[in-house]
């Protein structure tokens, strides 16, 4: 009889913002197929939650406190796992500021605001990035994954710098496929539509717009955060998706189709 | 060119071109002279204009900076119909693999072209006030295929184009269109003769299938023109890729 073995077994990923939602999600079914998964959160309690969770399905994990818009604490937590683990295989780039989610009128984004948001989600990708390659050169099946959104993909009326910084990402991920493709280092992007914390507490202050969100999912349904979201960063690290790059993928159950 | 919201009027149309970092600017908005508009050059760039055009220099440091060309715009030629913008650092061409991209480069391209871009929105809904108009941001084409090396610039041009989408969502309420034109770079873009453009997986005949590189002074700004114009007064959101159909984007 043939068991499956466990699809990352032996590998080592990162995963920023995983101390709750859809990182927390991605981290545990990344550790479900067997890779050793190093949490990097800004704060480390929930991080250790995460850990917990995944030592308690027999897996593997390290929380590593790291602010992604800090330079030094980004080098720091993928020196963490190369130290921890011998080597980098796969980096997800998943932290946002919360603030993204607040609703805002596009003229009264202020300075402040713009680079509250675009320091996690772009800079912390720019420093995940410059610290994971040389890991990601060595490994044989080196994967750079982000989140992006469908935000960015049809541009929501009140969250304008939301959907340009994760439209931005669309952007990165082709041109960073064709930058790293010679490395045999695949990039892409998954845009997920998911429930989570904010997501739910976004409806219980708008009760009325949830039915009317809803309809727009042919499942009838949002995505879970392990089951859908972290099975399909699993799924396009996995050798069977080997050949897969530049690619903003939409794991929304068919929400946006105008693509 | 007609006024965007009148399509039996024959009155003159008055666009702001409003452009940071390159000179592609100037030539858009000789184009935009010739087709009779009248036409300000909202600029950092120290560019040579027909004598037609009414030029500003501006910086575009602050959304302070940018409302006071604007400004000065309305106080020389009145208010503007059409605002048409573009923002892409000369830093931005620079082709360079990320391993090597300092933290400056990195943010004078994906933070400077992007806050550019929301000055000139946000000035532009301000200068409208009310009345309505149409708003088209361009960029080089690059930005739908990608380049290695030029990772952050095509960040910076697809993130604008979505902060077009969610404009163009927000304001079609008081009549505000928001449009994103994509420019086939060759010839237009001399700044990205030397970068790794992805070429067209095409075998047959060599690209654009219409045999030219679009011209951003003639086939652009006409086409800018009909964007602008009331012809086109249900189209807003929407990204028109000119490039003479080298990429056929999906």
């Amino acid at each position: 009889m043939n068991i499956p073995q466990p699809r990352l077994q032996g590998r080592t990923a990162i995963v920023t913002g995983a101390g709750g939602g859809i990182g927390r999600g991605i981290a545990l079914a990344l550790a479900a197929e067997g890779a050793n998964v190093v949490i990097a959160v800004r704060r480390k309690v929930t991080g250790d939650e995460t850990a917990e969770l995944i030592a308690q399905e027999r897996g593997t994990a390290l929380a590593v406190k790291c602010d992604v818009s800090v330079r030094a604490d980004v080098d720091s937590a993928v020196a963490a796992a190369v130290a921890a683990f011998g080597g980098l295989d796969i980096a997800v780039h998943n932290a946002i500021n919360r603030e993204s989610a607040n609703p805002l009128a596009l003229e009264d984004l202020t300075d402040a605001m713009w680079h509250a948001q675009a320091s996690v989600a772009w800079d912390g990708t720019y420093f995940l990035a410059q610290a994971a390659l040389p890991h990601l050169r060595r490994s044989a099946r080196g994967c750079f994954v982000m989140l992006g959104s469908f935000f960015g993909r049809h541009g929501a009326a009140m969250n304008p710098a939301y959907s340009a910084l994760k439209g931005g990402i669309r952007g990165f991920v082709k041109a960073l496929a064709r930058e790293w493709g010679p490395y045999q280092v695949t990039v892409n992007a998954i845009e997920p539509a998911a429930a989570t914390e904010p997501t739910e507490i976004f409806f219980s202050q708008h009760p009325q717009l949830r039915a009317q969100f809803m309809r727009n999912f042919p499942m009838g349904r949002l995505g879970r955060p392990r089951e859908d979201i972290g099975r399909a960063v699993v799924a396009i690290c996995s050798d069977e998706f080997g050949f897969i790059t530049a690619q903003s993928i939409q794991v929304d159950g068919g929400m946006y189709t105008a693509t | 060119m007609q006024g965007p919201s009148d399509k039996t009027s024959s009155a003159v149309t008055t666009v702001f071109v409003v452009v940071s970092g390159t000179d592609a600017g100037a030539a858009l908005a000789n184009g935009l002279a010739r087709q009779r508009a009248r036409v300000a050059l909202l600029t950092d760039r120290a560019v040579e204009t027909e004598s037609e055009v009414t030029r500003i220099e501006t910086s575009f440091a602050s959304r302070e900076n940018v409302a006071a060309a604007f400004s000065a715009a309305r106080q020389q030629l009145g208010c503007a119909q059409v605002v048409v913008h573009s923002s892409t650092p000369q830093i931005a061409f620079t082709s360079t693999p990320i391993e090597g991209l300092s933290y400056r480069h990195w943010g004078e391209v994906v933070h400077v072209a992007v806050k550019d871009t929301i000055y000139c929105l946000q000035a532009a809904y301000e200068h409208f006030d009310g009345r309505g108009g149409s708003i088209v941001v361009f960029g080089p084409s690059v930005a739908l295929v990608g380049a290695p090396g030029l990772a952050p610039f095509c960040m910076a041009l697809e993130a604008q184009r979505s902060l077009a989408k969610s404009a163009a969502r927000q304001w079609g309420r008081v009549g505000i269109r928001v449009n994103w034109v994509a420019i086939g770079a060759e010839g237009n873009y001399p700044e990205l003769s030397s970068a790794a453009i992805p070429p067209v997986p095409e075998l047959g005949p060599p690209p654009p299938p219409l045999g030219r590189v679009p011209d951003i002074g003639d086939d652009v700004a006409d086409l800018i023109g009909f964007l602008s114009n009331d012809v086109a007064r249900a189209v807003t959101g929407t990204t028109v890729n000119v490039d003479g159909g080298s990429w056929m984007v999906p």
